[in-house]
C-alpha cells in the first residue's frame, strides 16, 4: 500500500461584518477588589487580536559568563525581556456609566497603567516527589500587571449588596450597550471543623468542613495554600497543590450550610509540624455571573481541529454587544494548615 | 398462538381439497449448494409461477391438478426442466439444483433484477449480490458499506467513514443486521471498514426507506447482510492477503447423520500492523535506564463468522450464526528507576496503560419450519452484544527501603468509559401464501436491550481507596412488537401491501402503531409505478457529537422515560422501468419528516488554545427535521459490462433550538455515482467508481471576541481568551467532492499448482483534494509576538492510495 499526500497550504482568512462591543463588566462588593469594565470590540479574522504594548527589560545575559539559552545566534549576549501584550481591539474613548437604583450615576474612566513587578531568585534548588532538583540558576519571575480598564477614579462608587445597577456604554461607531444586574448578598463564612470539632488549623490530606451562614444566591467555595514566595520557599514543593476543586453551592438551600472538602497535595505523607497560611473564599454570584462562568455556553458547534473555543457570542446581562455584566460578593478566611 | 397455527393449517387443508395442488421446494447452486435467490420458477403453458426468496424457497400454489412442465431459470445457470403431475391434495416438493453455465443460452432472459422488478412491492429496495459488492473499487478490500455508499440516497460525511446516511437519516437510525441479528456498531477502525467480511457474504438486502412492517424499531434504512450457508458438496476454502490484513474462509458439508445433513462456513480476518511494527523494533527513544523504547502500533482488529445449517428433515432447518468482531487498542508503558541515598534505597515504578476493546459479538439460532407448502415459519433467538470499554490507568509506586523499615507510597488511578449493550431478541415470522393473490406475513418480536453507559474513576493510594461514578446511564428496555402485512394482487397490474406494526415500549408503557402501505401499478410489462407510505418509530439513539466528521465509536442509549419515541414518516413514489436488455431504471421521489430526534448537547471548551472539545453524554436538544429528494438509478447487473449510474438530489434539514433550521453535516445536495465493472478478457477485470457531489456543510467563522475564565482563589483574577465567533450553523459548504477509483483483477494465476487472483486498486486517481474539515491557526509575528490574523488549512480525505492483494482459493 502506498499513498501520495497532497501539498496543503495555509490560507489567510478574511471576514467582514458589523462589529459590536465586547464587554467584561464586574461589580465587586468586596472592598478589597475593584469593580471595573473592560471594553473591547470584536475583531476580524484578518486583523491582529493582541499586540505588543510594553517591553520589560529584565537583564543582560552574558554568553561568556551566564547560563544563557540562546547564544547560538548572538556573539556576546542579549537582553532578556518580558513582553507585555494588550488586546488590539481595546476601546478607549467610550462613555461608561453605572447607575444605581437611587438615581446616582457613576462615570467610569479609562486608565492604562503598567506595573512592573520583577523578582529575581538565585537559589532555585527544590525537592519534588522525593527528588532534589538543583537548577542553581538565575530565575526571573515577572508578574507585570497591565491595567486597561474603565474604573471609578473618584472613589465615590461603593457598590452595595442587593442593589440594582444599570450599565450604559456609548462608544463612537458602535451600538449602545446597556446592562443591568442585582448585586448579591454579602456572604459569611462561619467556621471550619474537622471531625465535627471547630478548628482554626486544618491538617494536610485530611478532610474538613467549611460552614457558612445561610443566605441566598449561588455560591462557590475555593481554597489554596498561600506561599510568601514560591521559589524561595524550599518547602513549597512539598506543599504544592493544596487546592481543592471549587464547589458550587446554593446558599439558599436550607439543607446545606456546610461542605466537606478534601484538598490534594503533591506529597501524600508530609512530616513535621510546619504550618502555612491557608486561604478559603466563599464567593456569591449574581444570576448573570453564575450563568456566564458556571453554566457556561452550550454551543452547537465544536470541532476537534478548531483548536479554539467557539461561540455564537454570548450576551449575559447586557444588550447591544457581547460579554457580560455581573456581580460577586465574597468572604474569606485565612487560617493555618499543618503538615 | 396455537389456535392461530391450527386455523392456518386447517385453512390450508381446505384450500388443498379444491382440485388443486401446489409445488414447492428450494433452488440451489449445484456446485456449492448455496440457495439461489430470485430464480424464476414457472409452469409451461400456464401463467403460474413464482420467484425464489432469499432462502431459495418457492411455492406455486392453487394449481389445478394435471400434468405440467416446471421450468427454473436464472441467468448464469442452465435451465432446469422437469415434468410433474399434480394430483389433488398432494403437493409436490422439488429440490432443484442449477448448473452454472458460462455460455448463456438466449432462452434465459430473466435476471434476478427482473424478478425483483416484477415481484417486489417495496420502493427503494435493492439487493446486492457478492459480485456487485466486489465490483466496486475498494479501499484495501471490498466492503459492503462502501458499495452501498455508491447507491442513490446514501450519503457519507467523509472517505474515512463507511457509515450510511440514508435520505436524511443518521447511521443510528439504520437497522444493520447480519443474518437477521442486529449489529450496533458495524465498523472497524473508526468506521473505515465495516465489520462484514465480504468473503462470507452471500448478498446484502438494503431498504433505503418505505420498508415493510416486518422490520421495525428504526426509522431510517434496513440492511440485512446474509452470509453464505457453506458448501454442501465439498470442503473448500479461500485466503486473501492484503497489506494490512489477511482473511480466510473455509466451508464444507456436515457429515450426514440419521438423515440429517447440512453445511458449515467459517471465515475470519485480522489486521497485522501491530505485529509487523513490533517485529521491526523501530527505536523512538530511551528510558532513564538506557534501554530503548520502540515504536508501537497498539491497534488491531479481528472478526470471524461462523454459520452452521442443519436440515433435520425436509421441513425443518436449524441455522446457527455467530459473529465476533473486536477492535482493540492495548498499550502500556512501564518504567522502573532505582536510586540510593545515604540510608535509603528508592525504587520508583511508574506505569501507564490503555486498554480499549470495542466491537460486536452476536449469536443467533434460527428455526425454519415449512408447516405446509404455502406456510413457512421462521423463529429466531439472538443475542447481540456491543461493547465499548475504554480504560486508562496510571500507576506510580515509590518504595523507600531503610535499614530497619520499608515505606511504600503509591497511587493507582483508573479511568473507565464504557457503553455496553446486550440485545436479546426472539422473533417469529410466518409467511403464508393464503391465496394466489394474497401473501400474508405476520409475527411477533420481543426485544430486550440492556444499555449501560458510564464513566468511572477509581483512585487507590496507600491510605485510601476511592471510586467515583461520574456518569451512569442504565436502561433496560423491552420492545414487544406484533406485525402483519398482506400483499394483495388485485390484478395483474395492480398490487397493494397493507401492513401494521405495533410496539409496546416498556419505558413509556405505551403502544406505538406504525401503519405501512405500498401500492404498485404495472403500466406495462416493463414499467411500474410505486407508492409507499409509512410511520416508523425508534426507541434508541446515540449520544455522539452531531458535528464530528470522524467517529470512532457510537454510544447508544435507550430513549429515556421522559423523552418521546423518535418517529419518522416516509412518503416515496417511484417509477421503474426494466428494459428488454435487463437494464433497470428507477426514478424515485421521497419526503421524510422526523420528530422527537435527540441531538447531543455540545459544550464549548471555555479553555485556551489546544484544548479538546468537551461534550455531555446525557443532555439532548429536542430535534425535528425533514428531508426530500429525487433519485435516479440505472443499473445493469448482467453481462460483461455491468454496474450502475446513480444520481441524487437531496435536501435534509434539522431543527434545534439553538441553531434553528440547518443542514446536518452529511447533507450533500447533488451526488453522482458511477460504478462499472468490465470483463476485459476471461481472466482480466477492470472496475471503476466515480463520485462527484456537492460539498458537505460546515459552520463559518466570522471573527473573534474575548471571553473570560475566572480564578477566585486568593487573588481574584479573570483571564481573557480569544474565541472564534461562528456564523449560522452549517451555512457554508466545502468544495465539491470528486473521486475516481479504479481496480484491476487478474484471475487464474497459478503458483505451485495453487490458483490465485491478484488485484490492484488506486483510490482518488485524480488526486482531488476533498476536504474533511479545516484546521485553524492564529498567525503570530515572530518578532513582536503579536497575534495577527487567522488562517486555515484543509484536512484532506483520502489522498491517492495504491493497494494490491492476492486471493487464493483451494
Amino acid at each position: 500500500m502506498g499513498c501520495i499526500y497532497p501539498d496543503l497550504e495555509w490560507e489567510d482568512l478574511e471576514s467582514d461584518y458589523d462589529h459590536v462591543l465586547n464587554v467584561f463588566g464586574l461589580i465587586n462588593i468586596d472592598e478589597d477588589y475593584p469593580s471595573y469594565i473592560g471594553l473591547y470590540r470584536t475583531t476580524n479574522l484578518d486583523e491582529a487580536s493582541q499586540t505588543l504594548s510594553y517591553v520589560d527589560t529584565l537583564y543582560w545575559c552574558d554568553c561568556d559568563n551566564d547560563e544563557c539559552w540562546e547564544c547560538d545566534d548572538v556573539q556576546d549576549g542579549y537582553w532578556v525581556v518580558d513582553s507585555i501584550y494588550q488586546p488590539a481591539a481595546l476601546i478607549k474613548d467610550a462613555a461608561v456609566i453605572i447607575a444605581d437604583d437611587q438615581g446616582n450615576n457613576y462615570e467610569f474612566s479609562y486608565i492604562d497603567k503598567v506595573t512592573f513587578i520583577d523578582t529575581i531568585y538565585f537559589d532555585t534548588t527544590f525537592t519534588f516527589y522525593g527528588y532534589t532538583f538543583d537548577w542553581d540558576t538565575t530565575f526571573y519571575d515577572t508578574n507585570n500587571i497591565h491595567i486597561n480598564f474603565y474604573i471609578d477614579t473618584t472613589g465615590t462608587f461603593i457598590p452595595q449588596p442587593e442593589t440594582n445597577y444599570t450599565l450604559s456604554i456609548s462608544a463612537p461607531g458602535y451600538d449602545i450597550v446597556s446592562g443591568s444586574l442585582t448585586t448579591p448578598v454579602r456572604p459569611e463564612l462561619d467556621s471550619l471543623s474537622m471531625q465535627g470539632r471547630s478548628v482554626d488549623t486544618v491538617i494536610v490530606n485530611e478532610p474538613f468542613d467549611i460552614h457558612w451562614t445561610q443566605t441566598m444566591g449561588m455560591g462557590m467555595v475555593t481554597g489554596e495554600v498561600i506561599f510568601g514566595n514560591w521559589w524561595e520557599d524550599t518547602s513549597s514543593s512539598y506543599w504544592c497543590g493544596g487546592y481543592f476543586d471549587p464547589y458550587i453551592i446554593d446558599l439558599g438551600d436550607e439543607s446545606q450550610n456546610s461542605q466537606s472538602v478534601f484538598s490534594e497535595f503533591c506529597e501524600q505523607n508530609l512530616e513535621g509540624n510546619e504550618t502555612k497560611d491557608y486561604f478559603i473564599r466563599l464567593t456569591v454570584m449574581d444570576d448573570n455571573y453564575y450563568e456566564y462562568f458556571i453554566v457556561g455556553e452550550l454551543g452547537e458547534y465544536s470541532n476537534a481541529l478548531l483548536n479554539y473555543p467557539t461561540t455564537k457570542g454570548r450576551s449575559i446581562g447586557i444588550e447591544g454587544g457581547f460579554g457580560f455584566f455581573g456581580s460577586i460578593a465574597s468572604d474569606n478566611l485565612q487560617l493555618k494548615i499543618r503538615r | 398462538m396455537k389456535l392461530a397455527f391450527s386455523s392456518i393449517i386447517l385453512f390450508s387443508s381446505y384450500v388443498f381439497s379444491q382440485n388443486i395442488s401446489s409445488v414447492n421446494g428450494f433452488v440451489r447452486d449445484d456446485t456449492s449448494g448455496e440457495p439461489i435467490s430470485y430464480a424464476n420458477v414457472f409452469l409451461s403453458n400456464s401463467s403460474l409461477g413464482a420467484a425464489t426468496n432469499q432462502d431459495g424457497y418457492f411455492v406455486i400454489s392453487n394449481i389445478p391438478v394435471g400434468k405440467y412442465e416446471i421450468n427454473v431459470t436464472m441467468i448464469g445457470y442452465g435451465i432446469f426442466k422437469q415434468n410433474i403431475e399434480l394430483s389433488e391434495g398432494k403437493p409436490i416438493r422439488l429440490d432443484v439444483r442449477l448448473n452454472e453455465e458460462i455460455i448463456q443460452t438466449t432462452e434465459v432472459l430473466v435476471t434476478a433484477e427482473r424478478q425483483k422488478f416484477e415481484r417486489s412491492m417495496e420502493s427503494s429496495q435493492i439487493s446486492l449480490d457478492i459480485r456487485e459488492i466486489n465490483s466496486a473499487p475498494a479501499f484495501i478490500e471490498p466492503d459492503v458499506f462502501r458499495t452501498l455508499q455508491m447507491l442513490p440516497g446514501v450519503q457519507t460525511t467523509s472517505d474515512f467513514s463507511s457509515a450510511l446516511y440514508v435520505r436524511g437519516s443518521t447511521p443510528d437510525q439504520n437497522l444493520i443486521m447480519l443474518d437477521g441479528i442486529a449489529v450496533y456498531n458495524p465498523y472497524h477502525l473508526g468506521g473505515i471498514f465495516s465489520t462484514f467480511n465480504t468473503d462470507a457474504i452471500k448478498e446484502a438486502d438494503f431498504h433505503a426507506g418505505g420498508f415493510p412492517a416486518r422490520y421495525g424499531g428504526r426509522m431510517g434504512a434496513i440492511l440485512n447482510v446474509l452470509n453464505r450457508e457453506g458448501n454442501t458438496r465439498k470442503v473448500k476454502g479461500s485466503a486473501n492477503i492484503s497489506l494490512i490484513s489477511s482473511k480466510g474462509l473455509i466451508e464444507g458439508p456436515l457429515p450426514s447423520w440419521r438423515g440429517m445433513k447440512g453445511s458449515w462456513m467459517i471465515s475470519g480476518r485480522r489486521t497485522y500492523f501491530d505485529t509487523v511494527i513490533d517485529a521491526l523494533k523501530i527505536p523512538i527513544g530511551q528510558r532513564i535506564d538506557g534501554s530503548d523504547i520502540y515504536f508501537q502500533f497498539p491497534y488491531y482488529f479481528y472478526d470471524y463468522q461462523v454459520k452452521i445449517n442443519v436440515d433435520i428433515d425436509q421441513d425443518h432447518r436449524l441455522t446457527y450464526s455467530r459473529f465476533y468482531g473486536d477492535d482493540i487498542v492495548d498499550f502500556s508503558f512501564e518504567e522502573t528507576l532505582e536510586s540510593s541515598g545515604t540510608n535509603v534505597n528508592v525504587r520508583s515504578e511508574t506505569g501507564f496503560g490503555v486498554k480499549w476493546p470495542w466491537g460486536n459479538h452476536t449469536n443467533g439460532l434460527t428455526w425454519r419450519w415449512i408447516i405446509a407448502p404455502d406456510l413457512v415459519a421462521k423463529t429466531f433467538f439472538s443475542h447481540s452484544r456491543y461493547r465499548f470499554d475504554f480504560e486508562l490507568s496510571a500507576q506510580d509506586r515509590n518504595t523507600y527501603t531503610y535499614t530497619d523499615s520499608t515505606i511504600e507510597l503509591f497511587s493507582d488511578v483508573t479511568f473507565r468509559a464504557f457503553d455496553i449493550i446486550k440485545d436479546n431478541t426472539i422473533e417469529t415470522a410466518l409467511t403464508w401464501q393464503a391465496a394466489q393473490d394474497h401473501t400474508v406475513t405476520g409475527g411477533f418480536q420481543v426485544k430486550d436491550v440492556n444499555f449501560d453507559l458510564g464513566l468511572d474513576i477509581s483512585i487507590a493510594t496507600q491510605d485510601t481507596s476511592l471510586d467515583f461514578s461520574l456518569l451512569s446511564l442504565v436502561n433496560n428496555t423491552r420492545e414487544i412488537a406484533i406485525f402483519a402485512q398482506d400483499k394483495w394482487d388485485v390484478s395483474e397490474k395492480l398490487k397493494f401491501q397493507f401492513g401494521l406494526r405495533s410496539t409496546h415500549y416498556n419505558l413509556h408503557n405505551n403502544i406505538y402503531f406504525d401503519p405501512r402501505l405500498s401500492m404498485k401499478y404495472h403500466y406495462s410489462k416493463d414499467i411500474a409505478f410505486k407508492l409507499n407510505w409509512g410511520l416508523y418509530h425508534q426507541f434508541l439513539t446515540t449520544a455522539n457529537n452531531q458535528d464530528e466528521n470522524l467517529r470512532l465509536v457510537e454510544l447508544w442509549l435507550g430513549i429515556p422515560k421522559d423523552k418521546p419515541a423518535s418517529v419518522a414518516q416516509h412518503i416515496i413514489s417511484g417509477l421503474e422501468y426494466m428494459s428488454p436488455k435487463n437494464i433497470f431504471y428507477r426514478l424515485e421521489v421521497y419526503h421524510k419528516d422526523f420528530d422527537n430526534l435527540l441531538t447531543l448537547k455540545q459544550e464549548n471548551t471555555n479553555t485556551v488554545e489546544g484544548a479538546e472539545s468537551d461534550s455531555t453524554t446525557n443532555e439532548f436538544w429536542d430535534t425535528k427535521g425533514n428531508s426530500h429528494g429525487i433519485e435516479l438509478l440505472i443499473k445493469k447487473s448482467s453481462g460483461k459490462l455491468n454496474g450502475w449510474v446513480g444520481y441524487t438530489y437531496a435536501r435534509t434539514k434539522y431543527y434545534t433550538d439553538p441553531s434553528g433550521w440547518h443542514y446536518p453535516n452529511f447533507d450533500r445536495t447533488h451526488t453522482l455515482n458511477i460504478v462499472g465493472n468490465i470483463e476485459l478478457s476471461q481472466d482480466l477485470e477492470f472496475s471503476a467508481g466515480l463520485t462527484r457531489s456537492s460539498g458537505n456543510p460546515y459552520t463559518k467563522i466570522l471573527g473573534r471576541l474575548y471571553e473570560w475564565e475566572q480564578d477566585l482563589y486568593s487573588n481574584m483574577v479573570w483571564y481573557p481568551y480569544d474565541s472564534y465567533i461562528v456564523g449560522e450553523k452549517n451555512t457554508e459548504r466545502y468544495d465539491d467532492y470528486f473521486r475516481v477509483d479504479i481496480g484491476l483483477t487478474r484471475k487464474g494465476g497459478n503458483i505451485f499448482g495453487q490458483e490465485y487472483d491478484t488485484y490492484w486498486q488506486i483510490m482518488n486517481l485524480t488526486q482531488n483534494l476533498n476536504i474533511l474539515q479545516y484546521t485553524y491557526d492564529t498567525n503570530t509575528d515572530p518578532l513582536t509576538g503579536d497575534q495577527l490574523g487567522v488562517r486555515r488549512r484543509p484536512v484532506p480525505m483520502f489522498p491517492l492510495i495504491f493497494t494490491f492483494g492476492i486471493k487464493f482459493e483451494f
